[in-house]
């Protein structure tokens, strides 16, 4: 995989297109489902994941070829998504008491779906029920849990994805995975 | 009871898969006897569990094409030997006519001759023509390139003149064929012409045998 990799990215930097393409076909899921658990929306994480391959397209020359490629695209992906929260301060959160009532907070007002079969309500509920977890995590704990649990990678890679000691990462997925399971004990 | 932070530490470290065999068994012989660990441990395990069956996620559809749209434009070079590499026949005609226009011309302009298998000849530099003096006989083809010709004598086989003129003081002088080649596309004519007679000779050649 890491060879073949290699030799798409040495296409790449003569120049070409078509070698990308391959490179955004292999990593396109991965990239999204990162940007998706980051940001929460599915339109937002489209244009970060794209904009991280054009990155990845355009700074081709300052990958080195001996690291892992997916770890230095994770790693544009992942600040970008950072840059992107940073940027975006929401409107209002679903649990802030909705003004001039008392206790009633935006969740009341969101309308129920159509009813499914009982068995997709529950899985749907708990995916639901995970990604808003995350996705009320503090950015610092959300990359880490994301990179570690989405994407399956180990501490080393995700402490030079983040550009930080592996002992940072640890902690902060200890307090990621307690945050959450905070937020599943009171769902 | 309160437990000792350093076992929630401890729980982290076996759900990282960082811990010692002799910490597991720490953790395990102490969630044995401590009914509030063993809930947190197990609810740290439900996170897991939770975070790791979360489904995976599929980029939109036309993901890849809306990146490639974006790119910035590819250098020319490479979309000409990806051009080359999907289309071999293409490639391999248009290396072919190249290669056999640069020789038909380089023979069209490569240096003035002259070939005649017997007999004197006469040169006349000045008026740059060839003259088969009087009472000569050539056996055998003549060709003169790049000179005019001039024939007073006899010449028994065929003649051709590139690129000049020929003259002749009388008709039945040459037992053979007269031709004369001035442009380049009856150069090109002629180069064709000869190799499909010899395609042809090697053919019936081979059905003489």
């Amino acid at each position: 995989m890491d060879a073949i990799v290699k030799r798409i990215v040495l296409k790449v930097r003569k120049g070409d297109h078509n070698a990308f393409g391959e490179l955004v076909e292999l990593y396109k899921d991965r990239v999204f489902a990162l940007a998706y658990r980051m940001l929460g929306n599915r339109q937002e994480a489209e244009d970060v994941a794209q904009e991280a391959f054009i990155r990845a397209y355009t700074n081709i020359d300052r990958y080195q070829i001996d690291r892992k490629f997916s770890t230095w695209l994770y790693r544009i992906a992942t600040n970008l998504s950072i840059d992107r929260m940073r940027k975006k301060k929401p409107d209002y959160y679903l649990d802030a008491e909705v003004s001039g009532t008392e206790g009633l907070t935006m969740y009341s007002q969101i309308s129920t779906d159509e009813p499914l079969p009982e068995e997709e309500v529950v899985s749907l509920e708990a995916q639901e029920g995970i990604h808003q977890a995350i996705l009320s995590l503090p950015a610092k704990y959300r990359s880490a849990i994301t990179l570690k649990y989405i994407q399956e990678l180990s501490l080393k890679e995700i402490s030079e994805i983040l550009d930080l000691p592996v002992g940072t990462v640890k902690t902060r997925i200890h307090r990621g995975r307690e945050a959450l399971r905070k937020k599943l004990r009171e769902q | 009871m309160k437990c000792p932070a350093e076992i929630i530490v401890l729980m982290h470290e076996v759900l990282d898969e960082e811990a010692t065999n002799e910490q597991r068994r720490e953790l395990f012989d102490h969630l044995q006897t401590c009914h509030d660990c063993k809930e947190h441990y197990d609810e740290l395990k439900k996170t897991e569990s939770f975070l790791l069956s979360s489904p995976s996620l599929k980029a939109p559809d036309g993901f890849t094409s809306k990146v490639m749209e974006q790119l910035p434009q590819e250098k020319r070079t490479v979309w000409m030997k990806r051009w080359m590499k999907s289309h071999p026949l293409v490639t391999a005609a248009i290396l072919f006519l190249v290669l056999m226009a640069g020789s038909v011309y380089s023979s069209w302009t490569s240096e003035d001759q002259l070939s005649a298998l017997s007999g004197n000849l006469r040169f006349d530099q000045e008026t740059n023509t060839v003259i088969v003096p009087e009472g000569e006989v050539i056996e055998g083809d003549l060709t003169v390139k790049n000179r005019n010709l001039e024939i007073e004598g006899q010449v028994k086989g065929d003649v051709l003149v590139i690129n000049g003129e020929q003259y002749m003081a009388s008709a039945g002088q040459v037992t053979g064929e007269i031709e004369e080649v001035d442009h380049i596309l009856d150069w090109t004519w002629y180069q064709i012409k000869n190799l499909l007679q010899d395609v042809g000779n090697l053919f019936s050649s081979e059905d003489n045998k």
